[in-house]
């Protein structure tokens, strides 16, 4: 579906002068200005008559005239299968109309068209840029760039239409959801529906017009095979507007027999005629009346359904796709704010004249589906996103120029193939499995997660925001342990050519990044205490206890799990967490301690709660599972800060101890993050690790041969690995490899595993003056054996 | 203890040195407007008050990365100095060995690099929970005070752009220029060319790389400007959700190119445009004679602009080692700052084990050396 849009961006045939296809291009211009019209028109129509009708005898009008025209039936073959998608594209192209008429009821005329007269080739173009990722090579990044901002400018107008058109009329109708007496079937199931969804009428509207859209945009790009098999795009558009007509017959028959039209409509017509052809109409006998109805759907039938798809197909031919699309789009667009205007203006005079005799009529729909900020705005944005989505793929040869000097020029052609997704989910997971650091986070994070969609689920159910807005909390602290399940996925990644030590480092990385998300947390969580301790606000507390006891008790299961793993790695020593240095026995008395008032009792819990993990900070562990295991702990103290405040509150009403608790629990968590930040930032800035004693090098000194050592960097990679690299300068008549294999001893024995030794004698000096080469850090080194 | 003492008195020092003594007043300064806006952002409810104002945060971090990289370049001087002055008067250093390990063996400069990524995470991760913020009082409904909002943005404005311009820093100067460019850049740059096709005279003023933070600080301006103007038309709290979320999308764009790049950096790896060099000279390197080839070939970026590399080469066995060594040195030098060759030969005992046990069976004698025979079978 993707590889024709872009065939048909990138297709590049000879755009004919304008000179020479002025003819059609007029054609075209008025068939749309036209097509316009007749929409204005079937929009005064449909205020009193039913939708279904009024396709069903468009249709059929136009299913008339297209038989005479192409006789679609003199030269087809029946085939079973071709006649079975053409009835499913048939039905599905009914709905489609049927939605879009009733948008156009909803939404007006002017709505209708910037939302649904776009081509396919702008919504493919979206589809495109949104849910295909892999950037192909053909298509260059700056021509990216541009379609994405299309995109946004498209999203960006849908969303004004949507939210920022204050259609007044329309939502006091909400009021009155009856109000089109017409539609009454489908109407009231469409109003129960935006009722529960809880969005305005016009906006249900758009919703369907949308729908609509995306639904004519994916038929038609599925079914290009069948034109094709049919024959031709005229003769399948002759098929199957016959076939809609069949279609439409059964429906439009019940509801002439349900809604017994016929003896309401005629007053309708007479009072809809006068509001919408005032000016041509001053008669009001019957009989004018269905001869001007039938003439009107006869007219409409033709400009909305033949003549302007002729017009489309020979400009197509003539002009070019994309250019005709373009074209159409922006006049359509054009005629339709124009044609608004007009009309507002006419029924603003028709109701002058209306006013002197009915009084209370349409007094206040006359300035239905005005313009309004929203809709210029939507305008505005539908031009620009049409303009940069049709944009036709050109080869740029200007260089860009906006860049930095370091652009992604090398080793980008790593083209990997699509893989289908349950593959990718399969051996993730597979992987997620096979260790059990991330298999322990992983359904850790299972847990949260069904905790915080029970929680939303039911949230939403009760109708409760307080429970909501914890559950997105939930899904936020959530991302920390997905941070933290990643990092131990690609910890184990095999080293690449940029990444020549391999991954591990990345655990570190993530044990930094989430300290630092920590104290994120702790720094907002102060702040809004801050804020509360000034001003403290009422809080209900019926259901928080309940919630925070359930998150309590699901934090406690991930620290449990978590803990088990540090503890089975050293014994008890508690000696982080807090601030004071105080001995492990010390805190043990402390959390012990009975206080007799009721924040001491806060404080010895989390103490508690800290003990119960006993973690170290050495700097063998595992820097990722760390900072996962702290944020699930500051977890923790959160939902019993949130129990205790809750319980003074409820039992003794101190709304100021809910700013207090939560001021204690940021400091616990910046404190108890310290630690995590400083050991992985030292392992980040290649500290020297604490067991590389100076011992070592004096045993490297006492060598035989060797005179001294410089450049020594000992460094840890990941929590088990440490690098190391040494140059050694030895007398001339040492041998090297003998000294290379004893220092590599030396330092195998204090667990150096990725070991590089630089063996130099004075003549390696002499061949580097010989070779007039830079001397790099050498100058030292050298100058020990020049003095 | 001592370390963080020396820290304090390196902080005392930028004080009281001339050139520095600006950047306190601005960060004096800056936090005064900090606490002013924080306080009237939370009096005007607004998140996407907050969103904006959380550049004034970034800007205290920014100051804090100015204040550690010219303290770095401090430090490097210093300790440069000192080297030069320790191999005037080497006599000693033979006979006392004063070379003790540092604690950082590589210097101080890679503080830069891990104070850029903790200023850039940090603000994404505030984008982060701005975002989270947002949709929780979008559920709330509370009422928003506009009163606020112009003047709150307008100082955050003023304050950032000046910490920008005015406050110099050569990490996050490196970072700015050496990083890909964020969306928010892409996009602008691309609606300028598009600009300066119609107005070609503009170019000289449109089409130049335009500093993402103050461009952020610009599109945020706009943002809260009819975010404002919005709230005083009357449409409800779906605006400023709306707008925080932006700002906070494009806090995003703006910290993730550079936060991959100084985390790549710290993450040991090759930079990108360094590859096709690096490969061009291994592959020189690799064409020298008596090499055979390179093992464990680890090239990564201490700092910005500085490149640490070490290698195995296996040489022929007949080669002089010191002679491939300087060969080897000298292609690799001028792409790597700081380098480690280790040279090894295969069964490089071999002929000296066989006469080594001919001696045994003629001369035991001459095992010269017990700490060698050792070593011969520890290796082996």
């Amino acid at each position: 579906m993707f590889d024709s849009i872009s065939d048909d961006l990138s297709k590049t045939t000879k755009i004919r002068p304008l000179g020479d296809v002025l003819h059609i291009f007029i054609l075209l211009i008025l068939s749309k200005l036209l097509k316009t019209f007749a929409l204005f028109i079937t929009y005064d129509l449909l205020k009193s008559f039913h939708v279904i009708l009024i396709l069903f005898l468009i249709t059929f009008i136009a299913s008339i005239f297209l038989i005479f025209i192409q006789r679609p039936f003199s030269s087809f073959r029946f085939n079973k299968i071709i006649i079975f998608r053409l009835i499913k594209y048939t039905i599905c192209l009914t709905i489609i109309r049927l939605l879009w008429l009733f948008g156009l009821t909803l939404c007006g005329p002017l709505r209708t068209i910037l939302l649904f007269e776009h081509s396919d080739i702008v919504i493919l173009a979206c589809f495109h840029v949104l849910f295909s990722s892999s950037s192909n090579l053909g298509q260059q990044q700056q021509e990216k760039t541009s379609r994405i901002r299309g995109v946004v400018f498209f999203i960006l107008a849908i969303l004004g239409i949507f939210a920022f058109d204050n259609d007044d009329a329309r939502q006091r109708m909400l009021d009155h959801p009856e109000g089109h007496t017409r539609h009454r079937l489908i109407a009231h199931m469409f109003y129960r529906l935006t009722s529960l969804i809880g969005v305005a009428d016009h906006k249900g509207g758009v919703i369907l017009l949308l729908i609509a859209l995306f639904m004519r945009c994916i038929i038609n790009s599925s079914n290009q095979k069948l034109v094709l098999d049919v024959g031709g795009p005229k003769k399948f558009y002759a098929i199957t507007t016959c076939l809609s007509t069949v279609c439409l017959i059964p429906i439009s028959f019940i509801m002439l027999l349900i809604n017994n039209l016929f003896p309401e409509s005629i007053d309708s017509v007479y009072t809809t005629v006068q509001t919408t052809l005032p000016s041509t109409i001053s008669s009001s006998s019957f009989s004018n009346n269905t001869m001007l109805l039938i003439i009107s759907i006869v007219f409409l039938s033709i400009l909305i359904f033949v003549s302007d798809f002729y017009v489309e197909q020979v400009a197509v031919v003539k002009l070019e796709r994309l250019r005709t699309f373009r074209y159409s789009t922006f006049i359509m667009i054009g005629s339709a704010i124009i044609a608004s205007f007009l009309w507002t203006k006419s029924v603003t005079i028709a109701n002058d004249k209306s006013v002197s005799f009915t009084k209370n009529i349409i007094q206040n729909e006359f300035e239905e589906h005005a313009l309004s900020g929203g809709v210029v705005f939507a305008i505005v944005m539908f031009i620009f996103a049409t303009d940069l989505l049709s944009k036709p793929v050109q080869q740029r040869s200007g260089a860009f120029i906006g860049y930095s000097q370091d652009g992604m020029l090398v080793f980008n052609v790593t083209q990997q193939k699509p893989q289908s997704l349950l593959f990718i989910i399969r051996t993730s997971l597979r992987e997620i499995l096979a260790e059990t650091d991330s298999r322990k986070i992983f359904y850790f994070l299972c847990i949260n997660l069904m905790f915080t969609f029970v929680e939303l689920l039911y949230g939403a159910w009760t109708n409760s925001l307080g429970l909501i807005s914890d559950g997105f909390h939930m899904l936020f602290d959530c991302t920390a342990l997905v941070v933290g399940l990643y990092a131990a996925l690609m910890s184990r990644w095999k080293p690449t050519r940029v990444f020549s030590y391999g991954y591990g480092r990345v655990e570190v990385l993530s044990g930094f990044v989430n300290g630092l998300f920590l104290v994120v947390v702790a720094f907002f969580v102060f702040y809004e205490a801050i804020g509360r301790l000034i001003d403290p606000p009422e809080i209900n507390t019926n259901r928080l206890l309940a919630v925070s006891i359930a998150g309590f008790a699901v934090n406690m299961i991930g620290i449990f799990s978590f803990s088990h793993a540090h503890a089975h790695a050293h014994g008890g020593g508690s000696s982080c967490a807090m601030s004071q240095p105080t001995t492990p026995k010390e805190q043990h008395n402390h959390s012990h301690d009975e206080h007799s008032h009721s924040h001491g009792g806060d404080h010895g819990h989390s103490h508690a709660s800290i003990q119960k993990s006993s973690h170290s900070h050495s700097l063998t562990d595992n820097a990722n599972m760390k900072g996962v295991f702290l944020h699930v702990l500051a977890d923790t103290l959160g939902s019993v800060g949130v129990i205790i405040s809750s319980l003074l509150i409820q039992y003794f009403g101190w709304y100021i101890s809910d700013p207090i608790c939560s001021l204690f629990i940021s400091i616990m968590i910046f404190l108890s993050v310290l630690p995590l930040l400083k050991d992985s930032a030292m392992t980040l800035l290649l500290q020297t690790p604490s067991n590389i004693q100076y011992e070592i090098l004096e045993r490297i000194l006492k060598l035989e041969n060797v005179l001294s050592y410089s450049d020594e960097h000992f460094w840890n990679l990941s929590s088990s690995m440490i690098v190391g690299s040494i140059h050694i300068q030895i007398s001339n008549n040492g041998d090297e490899q003998r000294v290379t294999s004893q220092v590599q001893a030396i330092l195998k024995e204090a667990q150096i595993q990725n070991l590089t030794v630089q063996v130099e004698k004075q003549v390696f000096f002499n061949h580097l003056t010989g070779l007039n080469s830079a001397l790099g850090q050498l100058a030292t080194s050298q100058n020990f054996f020049n003095r | 203890m001592g370390k963080s003492t020396s820290f304090l008195s390196s902080i005392f020092y930028l004080i009281r040195s001339s050139h520095s003594r600006s950047t306190v007043i601005i960060t004096i300064a800056c936090l005064i407007a900090c606490v002013i806006i924080f306080t009237m952002a939370g009096q005007a409810n607004s998140m996407a008050l907050q969103a904006f104002c959380s550049l004034c945060i970034f800007d205290l971090l920014f100051i804090g990365t100015a204040l550690l990289s010219a303290w770095v370049f401090e430090n490097n001087n210093t300790r440069v100095h000192q080297r030069n002055q320790n191999s005037l008067d080497n006599s000693t250093l033979l006979f006392i060995p004063t070379q003790t390990i540092s604690t950082f063996s590589y210097g101080t400069a890679r503080f830069e690099v891990l104070a850029v990524f903790t200023s850039t995470m940090l603000s994404i991760l505030g984008a982060f929970f701005i975002l989270k913020e947002s949709i929780e009082k979008y559920l709330e409904n509370e009422t928003i005070h506009t009163e606020y909002l112009l003047f709150a943005s307008i100082l955050t404005f003023i304050v950032h752009m000046f910490v920008i311009y005015f406050v110099r820093n050569q990490a996050f100067d490196h970072v700015i220029a050496a990083s890909a460019s964020s969306w928010l850049q892409e996009h602008v740059s691309d609606i300028f060319q598009n600009i300066c096709h119609y107005i070609p005279g503009l170019s000289r003023l449109l089409l130049p790389r335009i500093n993402p933070l103050a461009l952020l600080c610009w599109c945020g301006l706009t943002i809260l400007f009819s975010d404002s103007f919005l709230l005083r038309m009357g449409y409800g709290n779906f605006v400023d959700t709306l707008a925080s979320l932006l700002m906070a999308f494009m806090t995003f764009g703006t910290m993730v190119p550079m936060a991959i790049y100084s985390g790549k950096i710290l993450l040991q790896t090759t930079p990108a445009p360094m590859i096709g060099q690096l490969d061009k000279c291994l592959h020189e390197a690799s064409r020298l004679d008596g090499v055979l080839e390179f093992r464990h070939e680890h090239f990564w970026a201490l700092s910005f602009g500085t490149l640490v590399g070490s290698v195995h080469v296996r040489c022929r066995r007949d080669a002089d080692e010191q002679l491939v060594l300087a060969h080897v040195w000298s292609k690799l030098a001028n792409v790597a700052q700081i380098l480690t060759i280790h040279i090894f030969k295969d069964d490089w005992l071999r002929p000296q084990s066989h006469t080594y046990t001919q001696n045994q069976t003629t001369n035991p004698v001459i095992s010269n050396n017990p700490s060698t025979y050792n070593n011969f079978v520890v290796i082996t």
